[in-house]
């Protein structure tokens, strides 16, 4: 499960946390696969990265939602979403108790923000990523939010009307 | 057919070449290479002639950007239309009618008295009194002698040059008028008989279609002008026993076409000059496709007897009815349908939506269409032409007889444009509808798109496109 603890390394967020997520127990003396909570958060932020990437660019793919300012819409439930999840997550384990107590003193509200805001961003970076690197295919929305590097290759050859 | 050499006597000579312009910009199909057009009217300031070349120049200019070849779909502007080489705005000009009155182009005043005479018995004093600067304002007998200097001129001598075996000859004139109803027959028997160029054998026997077009508008009454419409009918009878008996009975031509309507329209009474520019007439469309028949025809149709065709409309229509695609026959609707709903739905999307869409669609983007490009001469030609197009279309809409295949002046729904047809729902992708389908089929992959073509080739060909697919999905005509 290190693969997804990997992306949630720079624990900005409180280090305490981290060690709660990846799936610290005190009887264990060490991390419990089971409790490890990255795999979910990590996965359902991906995927709503993926179907929030899939319906903008190949499903909707409008002629007029092609505007950088309406590629900010996907990218804003992405950020809302990969926050409300992580930050949902962690304030359900403080409230419910599971958090071991090694650990619990140093996890607080604040922690929890941050995390939200640390998985929001996670998922917007990769959004950013899927939209830069695989929306050539899309039919309308290939220049949102700005035009493909390649096109801008292909253009240079050609001259300028005279 | 390589070239067809198309003369167009007076002012519905170039009405005429005018619908004929905007039947080839559409992409109407023309068996005919290249439309070499000649222009004979001594009106040098006439409307309708000075918009007719101007059309016609902002055509070739548009059409010299782009190629057609099998990578090509495009029929916007398929047919060449060019001039006769030395022919300046395609005119075949006349000598010495400029500020000459008709006495002092036959120099009456140095007649003997009996040439006098004899000259008063054909002319009357108005008639030698006239101005020929605007035309023969309805005067054939003076147009019968003035016209009769074709021959004479070098750009006769280059068209005639010019002429190679195979190429066609048309000729548009009306019957009722003073230019076109003296020019046609002297104009033909010049064309037979002529043998001062290099290439007279294939002039004198090329195959040669006319139009003749009856009266089909009146003019008001006014004492100060040449032109009497209560003379139309009677003019048109006398023309028309002569054209019997000196052009269909000894079969100089081939192909005669007679266009004509009960229901007419009521003109502004003008002389001819600036004022003069009559609303084009579905007549006039009749008459262009009567060209684009001509091409069709084969060479063995076209030898032995004069052939003589007429013009019908499917359904029996009123004066107060208008003419849709529905009430013309099948052959019209099938050659007229397609192409002009096609470049009306164009002239809609570059009025409506080009200008906002550009910058974010990729037929744009991948091609490199950008402002520069938009903002540049090819495109502001293209608009003209696309104007001239809807000006024509509403024309022909307000007239009478009305054609109003289209709703030429709605905008949105884009798709409610023609006439009594209901649009089909199409939605290739995902709810685009109106203007955004428009967007999204120019920014499909179009299967054997010439990557490497001129922008201009490109932006032609993707509209071209982008609409053949509409109107084949959005109408069943």
């Amino acid at each position: 499960m290190e693969f997804f603890a990997f992306f949630y390394r720079l624990a900005f967020y409180g280090e305490q946390l981290f060690h709660h997520l990846h799936g610290w127990s005190d009887e264990a003396n060490g991390y419990v696969a089971q409790s490890d909570r990255f795999p979910l958060i990590f996965s359902v932020t991906l995927g709503v990265c993926f179907l929030a990437f899939i319906l903008y660019y190949f499903i909707i793919d409008h002629p007029r939602a092609n505007r950088w300012y309406f590629w900010l819409i996907p990218l804003g439930v992405v950020l809302f979403t990969g926050f409300g999840l992580a930050f949902g997550i962690v304030r359900t384990d403080m409230d419910s108790g599971v958090i071991a107590e090694s650990l619990s003193n140093d996890i607080g509200m604040g922690n929890a923000i941050l995390f939200g805001v640390y998985n929001g961003l996670l998922g917007g970076i990769f959004f950013l990523l899927l939209s830069a690197l695989f929306r050539f295919p899309s039919r309308n929305s290939k220049h949102s939010p700005w035009p493909l590097l390649v096109t801008k290759l292909n253009n240079k050859g050609i001259k300028n009307y005279e | 057919m390589s070239k067809l050499y198309v003369f167009g006597i007076g002012g519905t000579g170039s009405r005429v070449l005018r619908s004929l312009t905007m039947l080839l910009a559409s992409g109407v199909e023309c068996d005919a290479d290249i439309i070499v057009p000649v222009i004979i009217d001594p009106d040098d300031s006439g409307a309708d002639k000075t918009r007719t070349i101007d059309l016609m120049n902002n055509y070739r200019a548009v059409r010299s950007k782009l190629e057609f070849n099998q990578h090509n779909r495009n029929r916007f502007f398929r047919t060449e239309i060019k001039p006769v080489d030395g022919m300046t705005n395609f005119i075949l000009p006349l000598q010495n009618t400029r500020d000459c009155r008709f006495k002092d182009f036959i120099a009456f005043n140095q007649l003997n008295k009996e040439s006098m005479a004899f000259v008063k018995m054909l002319f009357s004093e108005k008639n030698l009194d006239s101005d020929m600067k605007v035309g023969f304002k309805g005067n054939p007998n003076i147009g019968s002698v003035v016209l009769n200097q074709f021959a004479d001129s070098q750009q006769y001598k280059d068209f005639s040059n010019s002429f190679e075996d195979g190429d066609r000859i048309f000729i548009i004139s009306s019957i009722f008028g003073g230019t076109g109803a003296s020019g046609f027959p002297l104009l033909l028997k010049t064309l037979r008989s002529d043998k001062s160029s290099q290439s007279w054998k294939f002039v004198s026997q090329a195959k040669i279609g006319a139009v003749t077009v009856l009266p089909y508008f009146n003019v008001t009454e006014d004492e100060n002008s040449g032109v009497d419409s209560s003379t139309f009918i009677s003019k048109t009878k006398s023309a028309l026993a002569y054209y019997k008996k000196n052009i269909s009975d000894n079969s100089s031509i081939n192909a005669l076409y007679y266009l004509g309507d009960s229901v007419t329209a009521t003109y502004e009474n003008h002389d001819g000059g600036v004022k003069q520019k009559n609303n084009a007439h579905l007549i006039e469309l009749a008459a262009a496709m009567a060209i684009l028949d001509f091409a069709s025809q084969p060479d063995e149709k076209l030898a032995g007897q004069t052939l003589h065709f007429e013009y019908g409309l499917e359904t029996q229509k009123d004066e107060r009815q208008q003419v849709t695609f529905a009430d013309l026959g099948k052959e019209s609707r099938k050659l007229l349908s397609v192409p002009l709903t096609q470049f009306l739905l164009m002239k809609k999307y570059v009025d409506y939506a080009m200008d906002g869409q550009y910058k974010y669609q990729p037929w744009a983007i991948d091609n490199k269409l950008d402002e520069n490009f938009f903002d540049g001469d090819y495109v502001s030609t293209v608009k003209k032409i696309l104007a001239d197009y809807n000006e024509w279309l509403h024309e022909m809409s307000g007239n009478m007889r009305s054609f109003k295949p289209f709703n030429e002046e709605k905008s949105n729904p884009l798709f409610d444009i023609v006439n009594g047809k209901a649009a089909r729902k199409y939605y290739p992708h995902f709810f685009t509808r109106n203007y955004a389908l428009v967007d999204s089929l120019l920014n499909k992959r179009w299967k054997k798109f010439n990557k490497a073509a001129t922008r201009e080739q490109k932006f032609c060909e993707l509209f071209f496109r982008a609409t053949e697919d509409l109107v084949k999905n959005k109408y069943n005509f």
